[in-house]
């Protein structure tokens, strides 16, 4: 497949103009995704990843009073500089966002049909009638079961898993080159959202369409996207692809986030590697290293200073850290001492019988 | 030193409640229909209030002698068809619309406050009051003013019964809603696990929510009872005769209203400053209040 | 941390659940007849001192609806809910107060679950007004106490619940649920709401109050991970029904109702090195509403046969403390 650049973000600086001043929720993002690829964001509410992925279509014009700096290129022409009209045909067409809620980004008076049908008839030139085919198909393609009778049901008649299918099947309405998907899954139950995930990794690879995948879930992260961002307060603190960010991740805030998840094979007797204090307001960044504050390994240059978004030489990942490399190596180390830990649990699991134990790493 | 620190703390607390207090009274003076509503209602309740004082004339002194004289240097407003003096009639006309009014609307208040609240606890309560409701609406106001009042006989303490009569239902209605709003809150359900007594959960926590509301809706009742009052002092259903009701005032210039216009427009002016005075108040205060309570969800 | 009581036949239980159930009939939309929803149905588990009880499994469960009937928050339709030896569900109301002191209840919404119009101060302090615990100067020391304990300041003491973070709310949250020094504490979603890190905070205090307080939970949850980090021993719920019960390290070791199997092997796993065969189950959860015949889960069962068709499986025990209601368990 070729290297082939779909989107490409740089210095992105997204400004809020509120009552207390110009906000930079999304401030000096740089990133792309390449054809065909899955690219995971994370970091909490509040770090810009959402922001990052609005500003990308241009979503936040119309409600709040905001502003754009640098560039976002999608297939050779900058975004930012389109007129409201051209980035309209972009919208649903080219580029296709589905968003957590599905069922306050459905419209209740209207079945799902009609909802697909609009979304092809908008951009695509075909009778009405073609449309109705092409919107079963596409029920279909999503894994919605007898999708001839469904196609004329409403929203309320459908469950939050169908929901999401159905968002999904007008997202590829016009076979987009590119899917956001704003946190899909957050809303559903763990058995439906392994579903959808694998939905939309098939149609990843089915349709070559590519996936900008925003997630609070390093699980979902590390098990779709090829590549993952890593933010935090508006900023990139650490890219890499997903081999080596869980092999080797290199920010504090990039563990911290790895230790904070209860792992399925982690020790239960141990307390959770918890990160202190939470996400500071936008009004009051931190001066220096905006991690800084949290960060248990600050010292007076991280707060004095703003590390700048760096290659790492060993792994080739791209971090924001004064102390990327001592870090993690300790965290290599204490990877090591679970990884035989859980091995020998293993071993001790299949003594008892494990019959299922296939499943589980 | 550990028991020295809750009575430091108190004082900050006072303070802190002090400000919050503050907060509300300056953006009441922050907006505009709001403090527009309040400058007129001062100077009603000013009026209503002194009108004794202000006026030269009593307002049931007749001097046959000047009657009908247009507004001048003497009568300000004029005299009426028995020479009695239309300023004096005005003022103490506002000072019974407004006693009329402020009555009904508290009693209103606090009745209404009290069934809502019980019907929103208990469902046959709710189905006695709103079925009750519904027969009460299905009725216009004025017309069932208009049998109370009969049945009643014209007195002020009756009319104000009528008005509180026709009114209860769509205050008690505004009450009962917020508190089935309210009640289906986590926190209320937290205050049932953490053992409190319906009573105390009722008046604690579900009423708090239902105070803006009905704040709001008093004021609109306020300006609807001098209305009301008004209409059935005109036609003949409402305070007696002799007495200046704004009211009684239009419907004496009625006869007279080709030659004697000074004996229409004045009161009907009063009429309207009063009942505008109590629609901007409860205006600003709904602007007011509304976000305020929104300020504390919806963080994303 | 494996419970004391492994086994049956120890102290007696803090709380021992029989046959709890909770129907509600509803309307059928468009329809005049009448449908029975079995939000609960016949569930019995037990609850020791000291231990943390993991209640697991997706919306519409039925495990918030069971932590509610717990506390009469929700009345139960039939079944026991012995507390130390006497039933909650036969309780008089004034004696059912009384009891809650030592019962609580920590809600998942940390922004619905606050009163937006009280200060942080009197929501701790309202508990103690509501059974009559000390001074008002008394009081206030105590939720300054408390809110030390919960790891925040005194100054939050006069603060709204709207000038505070989800993760500081869930925090008093636990501090109104704990002021009143109860011994069992039903934590419903406690952490579902908050942010992974936040998250994180939250589980390691409550871990740590437990150990200092010698609290018990009761911890309903979604998440196998949580779940699988807090608690001594799990229930597994699906469709009202209590599908399987076991010890943490025996339930994630050897999961025998495919179910289970279904929903440990649907977890994420936050490492691209393991590469799992995830079992993915076909269809939605069914609306309660429905009625299925057998088990309840066949349906959906990758493995289902006639019987499970037919004849709805009963609760046993399969090895030592370890239940479920499958027949192919």
């Amino acid at each position: 497949m070729p290297e082939e650049l779909l989107l490409e973000v740089k210095a992105l600086r997204t400004y809020f103009h509120t009552a207390r001043g110009k906000l930079a929720a999304v401030d000096g993002v740089s990133f792309d995704v390449k054809r065909g690829e899955i690219v995971g964001v994370v970091g909490e509410s509040g770090c810009g990843k959402s922001v990052t992925a609005q500003s990308v279509l241009r979503l936040l014009d119309e409600k709040h009073d905001v502003s754009y700096e640098g560039e976002i290129r999608f297939a050779g022409s900058n975004l930012l500089e389109l007129k409201q009209r051209q980035m309209r045909e972009i919208r649903g067409n080219e580029i296709a966002m589905i968003f957590q809620d599905p069922l306050s980004s459905l419209n209740p008076v209207y079945t799902i049909g009609e909802q697909i049908i609009e979304a092809i008839m908008l951009h695509q030139k075909i009778r009405r009638k073609e449309a109705v085919r092409k919107a079963i198909e596409l029920l279909r393609l999503t894994g919605i079961p007898s999708p001839e009778q469904r196609v004329w049901e409403y929203p309320h008649q459908l469950s939050g898993g169908m929901r999401q299918r159905v968002m999904i099947a007008i997202a590829l309405a016009c076979e987009p080159q590119l899917l956001i998907a704003d946190e899909p899954t957050t809303a559903l139950d763990v058995t439906i959202q392994a579903q959808m995930m694998e939905l939309i990794t098939e149609l990843n690879r089915k349709l070559a369409m590519s996936v900008l995948l925003i997630t609070h879930d390093l699980g979902v992260v590390a098990e779709t996207c090829q590549r993952v961002v890593v933010m935090y307060l508006g900023q990139v603190v650490e890219m890499a692809d997903v081999a080596s960010l869980f092999a080797r991740p290199l920010h504090p805030y990039t563990i911290g986030l790895m230790g904070a998840i209860p792992r399925m094979d982690s020790d239960r007797t141990q307390d959770l590697q918890a990160i202190e204090g939470s996400v500071p307001s936008l009004l009051n960044v931190p001066s220096g290293c905006r991690f800084a504050p949290r960060c248990a390994y600050a010292d007076e240059q991280c707060r004095q200073h703003m590390p700048e978004l760096k290659r790492d030489a060993a792994s080739g990942t791209m971090v924001r850290c004064w102390h990327a490399g001592t870090l993690a190596e300790a965290f290599e180390a204490t990877e090591a001492a679970i990884a035989t830990e859980t091995s020998e649990a293993a071993e001790r699991a299949e003594e008892k019988g494990g019959v299922q134990h296939a499943i589980y790493p | 030193m550990e028991k020295a620190q809750p009575s430091l703390h108190l004082a900050k607390r006072k303070r802190a409640f002090g400000n919050r207090r503050r907060g509300l009274l300056k953006r009441l003076l922050a907006s505009k229909t709001a403090s527009a509503g309040s400058v007129l209602i001062i100077v009603v309740a000013f009026i209503s209030f002194f009108a004794p004082w202000i006026s030269v004339y009593g307002p049931h002194e007749v001097d046959i002698v000047n009657r009908l004289s247009p507004p001048g240097t003497e009568h300000w407003f004029g005299t009426d068809n028995l020479g009695r003096d239309i300023f004096s009639r005005v003022m103490h006309g506002t000072q019974i619309s407004a006693q009329v009014g402020f009555t009904v609307a508290l009693s209103v208040a606090i009745l209404g406050l009290v069934v809502g609240l019980y019907a929103s606890m208990y469902k046959w309560l709710d189905q006695l009051l709103m079925r009750t409701m519904d027969a009460l609406f299905a009725f216009p106001a004025i017309l069932l003013a208009i049998a109370i009042m009969a049945a009643l006989g014209p007195s002020v303490s009756n009319l104000i019964i009528c008005l509180i009569i026709v009114f209860i239902p769509s205050v008690a209605r505004i009450v009962r809603s917020a508190a089935l709003v309210a009640k289906e809150q986590t926190y209320v359900e937290a205050m049932h696990a953490l053992g409190a007594s319906q009573t105390r959960i009722l008046w604690q926590h579900i009423m708090p929510s239902t105070i803006s509301p009905l704040i709001v809706q008093s004021s609109f009742i306020f300006a609807e009872a001098i209305i009301v009052e008004a209409a059935l002092s005109f036609l003949g259903a409402g305070i007696p005769a002799p007495m200046a009701s704004l009211g009684n005032l239009l419907a004496d210039g009625k006869m007279y209203i080709y030659n004697s216009w000074w004996m229409t427009l004045f009161p009907g002016f009063a009429l309207i400053i009063s009942v505008l005075a109590m629609n901007l108040f409860g205006d600003g205060i709904r602007d007011l209040l509304d976000p305020h309570v929104r300020q504390g969800k919806g963080k994303k | 941390m494996p419970s004391i009581h492994e086994q049956e036949g120890g102290p007696m239980p803090l709380l021992e659940v029989k046959g709890l159930s909770k129907h509600y009939s509803t309307k059928r939309p468009a329809s005049f007849r009448k449908s029975l929803v079995k939000a609960v149905d016949d569930v019995s588990f037990h609850i020791y001192e000291g231990e943390t009880y993991g209640l697991v499994g997706e919306s519409g469960c039925g495990k918030s609806t069971l932590g509610k009937t717990l506390l009469r928050l929700v009345e139960p339709t039939a079944g026991e809910a012995l507390y130390q030896g006497e039933d909650l569900n036969r309780m008089p109301s004034r004696q059912l107060r009384a009891s809650r002191r030592q019962l609580q209840m920590v809600f998942q919404d940390p922004y619905s679950s606050l009163n937006p119009r009280k200060t942080i101060g009197r929501t701790l302090e309202e508990p103690l007004i509501i059974h009559g615990i000390g001074s008002p100067q008394e009081r206030t020391e105590l939720a300054m106490r408390m809110l030390e304990t919960v790891g925040l300041q005194e100054e939050h003491y006069d603060r709204l619940p709207h000038e505070l973070s989800g993760g500081q709310r869930q925090r008093i949250g636990l501090a109104r649920a704990l002021i009143l020094e109860p011994r069992l504490v039903i934590c419903d979603e406690p952490v579902s709401a908050l942010d992974v890190i936040i998250q994180s905070q939250i589980i390691n205090l409550m871990r740590k109050l437990q150990r200092e307080l010698k609290l018990t939970y009761l911890f309903i949850a979604h998440d196998i991970g949580v779940i699988r980090h807090i608690s001594d021993r799990i229930g597994v719920m699906y469709l009202g029904k209590m599908v399987e019960e076991a010890r943490t390290d025996d339930l994630f070791a050897q999961p025998l109702h495919p179910y289970t199997q279904v929903l440990l092997s649907a977890v994420p796993i936050p490492d691209p090195r393991v590469k799992k065969e995830r079992m993915i189950l076909q269809g939605d959860i069914p609306s309660p509403l429905e009625t299925v015949s057998g088990c309840a889960f066949h349906p959906r069962c990758p493995f289902a046969v006639e019987t499970c068709r037919k004849l709805a499986p009963a609760k046993r025990e399969v090895a030592p403390g370890h239940f479920a209601a499958c027949h192919l368990a």
